[in-house]
């Protein structure tokens, strides 16, 4: 049961996730039908599993909320402001019952006793409570499994190319579900008829197909006149391609449109939605052209998969990966070209099994996007400032690990906005601007990266003002001559900005220096654009994924060091490594000696130097060899290494040998401190 | 009973090939010939099951056997593959109006050749 109980915990977050953000999209056009059918949707499957997972009070609040939806639904009652309201106390409280596992503990039951007391007050008003609904919805006539429709009539010749027309059924059956209507008109009068002959053709409905390219495999041997697939990939069923004509052909065999719907119904396991209504109203229904201009969104069909085991999933194909490099080494020794042949073919293969593997992990950014909403939405109010939150690119998609930690950076980035750079709404129309803060949250992907951007137009940073208190906290003295750009960056570092001046929202006493920690843990980086009263533009660059990574691999003295290549500016060579500093362009920068720092002796021939850029600055690495780039995959060091000072990782070589991952944040870090 | 597949293919690799590929198939029976004529002696002296023959052959090519074969009574709803390194649709269309069951292109894989000779057999 413990097990199941996490399973629909886990569901349900999921399901209260995609309900705040139709709330919020309700809230903003309370007309729209969509999200008041989701709506009503979500708390109707929430109320159907909650009694059977042991969740009692969370089934006896669904279903009075349930109640409540349904009279909305029926345009009984209009959505407005305090129907919202309850709507989001519900989500909240439903989310706190899921962690007291239904137990209503102190506080929660007082917002149940609420919540309860708002929703029976608004259906005693309405009187309608009694209407709850198992109904389908009105006026649509939707399917959510994909299904195919196939008109098939082969060449009356068909027998003599040696194919049993018949033979596509026994397929069909074996692969899926199907409704075959046997059309009878192609035959011919008696005197015409002829025993060698096919004059037969069917009109089919398939169901239970992956893809239609199954189903073309199924029709084969017939060519391409012999044969029509339309498929139905999920939506409404009057959207279909062709739907008219296909119910025009339909006509012959004398069945019932109701009827023919059940029976598509009984074929895809009752995916239609909406029968009753459709087939009653189906001349009356006009409203479909409203409906054809918005966006039609495509339903995939998903599966839900365990993240560990995914985990575990790239793990092994790292595994293969690490192998397959190691046997192409020993195939490139043994001088066998047709064993050459098969370890590249395989290392092909294995590179695009790790290239799709990676992209299981990936899920788009929009998920970050909902709570992004809601916190926007809540934190306008408090402040009593008025915020458009507007979001691009929520496609963009990221490895989930990513997302997961990139939560907390990002959030604590637009609280910022909220709280310091959007002005109170008197204080916009003073200088001319619209009332309406505006914060842009913007993904995009450029190159291996994927950037994202967060944008206010409030009232901008002022690099003096910056300078200023740099100097009085001592992080800069006073003579120091820093560009805007340097200052800009100087938010980020500890101890800029403290407790007493963060307010109480965005506060907790963490400064931005914990986001740009977050953000370099995961290989990314963060930095600030600002104009003063026009706004601020923060961006995040990000790795697609964590697991793969692109280096320089390097020796120093006896080990291998891989420099992660979106550092690397160039390389070059170095008389003197054991001066702080080099001359690099027009720049004196400073030269990290990785033989000194990794404790190897010194060695006596000519060093190299990567030059390397982080953030502004400039750096010299020196090692003792350059060899190649490499595609390294990442494992965490061990246990002993776990808290190396600059060090971020390790990967399994071609012959076996362990190479460490050099962590440059970290290094430029390590670097300061044992300066100073 | 095993069922019988005659491959005809004047290139001697496509024949050991194909009777590599068919070998593992349990049901199936191989036989090979290396033109039109020869394979007309098997369909004589075996009930062949199922044809797979080259187009362009020295001789008798593949359309021509077709167009034999065809014409025997017993053989006329057998199914026939036809293999071929043409990609033009107009050359394939004119193998399928001799009432090919289907062609298939050389080269071929390995897997989608053997499901489709048993698909022609309906063999499960």
């Amino acid at each position: 049961m413990e097990n199941y109980q996490a399973r629909f915990s886990h569901e349900v977050l999921e399901l209260l996730e995609g309900l705040e953000g139709t709330l919020l999209q309700l809230e903003n056009n309370p007309q729209d039908a969509e999200s008041i059918a989701e709506l009503f949707r979500v708390v109707h499957t929430i109320k159907g599993t909650a009694s059977m997972f042991g969740f009692a009070n969370m089934g006896k609040l669904t279903h009075d909320v349930e109640d409540l939806f349904q009279i909305v639904r029926t345009g009984e009652l209009n959505v407005n402001e305090h129907i919202i309201k309850i709507s989001f106390s519900t989500v909240d409280l439903l989310r706190s019952m899921l962690n007291s596992r239904d137990q209503l503990t102190g506080d929660l039951q007082k917002k149940f006793d609420t919540i309860l007391h708002d929703v029976k007050q608004i259906l005693a008003e309405n009187n309608n409570a009694d209407k709850t609904g198992e109904t389908p919805e009105k006026g649509r006539l939707s399917y959510d499994q994909s299904m195919f429709y196939v008109r098939y009539q082969p060449d009356s010749d068909v027998l003599e190319r040696g194919v049993d027309p018949l033979g596509v059924f026994e397929e069909l059956e074996e692969e899926g579900q199907f409704l075959a209507f046997l059309d009878l008109n192609l035959i011919p009068s008696p005197e015409d008829f002829d025993a060698e002959k096919t004059f037969l053709a069917w009109d089919i409905f398939c169901s239970g197909f992956d893809d239609q390219e199954v189903l073309e495999d199924i029709f084969m041997f017939f060519l391409e006149h012999e044969y029509t697939i339309i498929p139905f990939k999920g939506g409404e069923i009057k959207e279909i391609d062709q739907f008219d004509d296909i119910l025009k052909r339909l006509e012959q065999y004398k069945i019932d449109e109701s009827d023919l719907f059940e029976q598509l119904d009984g074929l895809c396991n009752g995916c239609l939605y909406g029968l009753q209504e459709e087939s009653a109203n189906a001349q009356t229904e006009e409203d479909s052209d409203d409906r054809a201009e918005e966006p039609v969104q495509e339903t995939r069909e998903m599966i839900r998969v365990d993240a560990g085991r995914l985990d575990e999933l790239i793990n092994l194909v790292s595994d293969l990966v690490t192998l397959n490099s190691q046997l192409e080494l020993r195939a490139g020794e043994l001088n066998d070209d047709v064993l050459q042949k098969q370890v590249s073919g395989l290392s092909k293969l294995s590179k695009s099994f790790r290239d799709n593997a990676l992209n299981l992990r990936l899920i788009p950014v929009e998920t970050l996007t909902i709570k992004m909403h809601r916190m926007v939405r809540d934190l306008a109010g408090n402040l009593g400032k008025k915020v458009d939150f507007i979001t691009e690119g929520t496609n963009t998609e990221l490895d989930k690990n990513i997302i997961r930690r990139l939560e907390g950076p990002v959030l604590h980035i637009i609280r910022n906005c909220l709280d310091h750079a959007i002005e109170m709404p008197d204080e916009r129309i003073a200088q001319n601007k619209p009332e309406k803060g505006l914060v842009r949250f913007i993904a995009f992907y450029s190159g291996a990266n994927v950037f994202i951007q967060i944008q206010d137009d409030g009232r901008g940073i002022d690099p003096e003002k910056v300078k200023k208190k740099a100097v009085n906290k001592g992080m800069i003295s006073a003579d120091e001559n820093i560009s805007d750009e340097q200052a800009y960056n100087l938010i980020f570092e500890p101890g800029f900005s403290t407790a007493e001046e963060v307010s109480d929202l965005s506060g907790r006493g963490v400064g931005l220096d914990s986001v740009k920690k977050q953000i370099a843990d995961m290989r990314g980086q963060v930095d600030v654009e600002s104009e003063i009263n026009l706004g601020t533009s923060f961006t995040i660059k990000l790795p697609l994924t964590l697991s793969i990574i692109d280096t320089l691999m390097t020796k120093v003295g006896k080990h291998t060091l891989l420099v992660p290549m979106e550092y690397v500016v160039k390389t070059m060579f170095v008389e003197n490594i054991n001066k702080p500093n080099i001359a690099y362009e027009d720049s004196i920068i400073p030269l990290l000696n990785m033989g000194k720092l990794m404790e190897e002796p010194p060695s006596e021939q000519k060093m190299r130097a990567i030059i390397i850029r982080h953030y502004n600055k400039r750096y010299a690495i020196a090692v003792d060899h350059i060899l190649r780039d490499y595609q390294a995959v990442v494992k965490p060091l061990g246990a002993y290494n776990r808290h190396h000072p600059f060090f971020s990782g390790s990967s399994i070589m071609g012959d076996g040998s362990l190479a460490v991952i050099l962590d440059i944040n970290r290094l430029i870090k390590y670097q300061k401190q044992n300066k100073s | 009973m095993k069922k019988k597949v005659l491959i005809v293919d004047d290139f001697e690799n496509t024949r050991w090939i194909v009777q590599q590929i068919l070998q593992k198939e349990e049901e199936l029976e191989v036989l090979s010939a290396g033109n039109g004529k020869e394979a007309l002696q098997h369909f004589e002296s075996n009930q062949i099951d199922l044809l797979v023959t080259d187009l362009n052959m020295p001789e008798m090519d593949g359309i021509e056997l077709v167009k034999a074969v065809r014409a025997k009574d017993r053989y006329k709803f057998m199914p026939i593959i036809m293999l071929t390194t043409e990609r033009n649709p107009e050359k394939k269309q004119k193998a399928m109006d001799i009432k090919v069951t289907t062609w298939i292109q050389k080269p071929f894989e390995q897997g989608q050749f053997r499901k489709i000779i048993r698909k022609a057999l309906r063999l499960k």
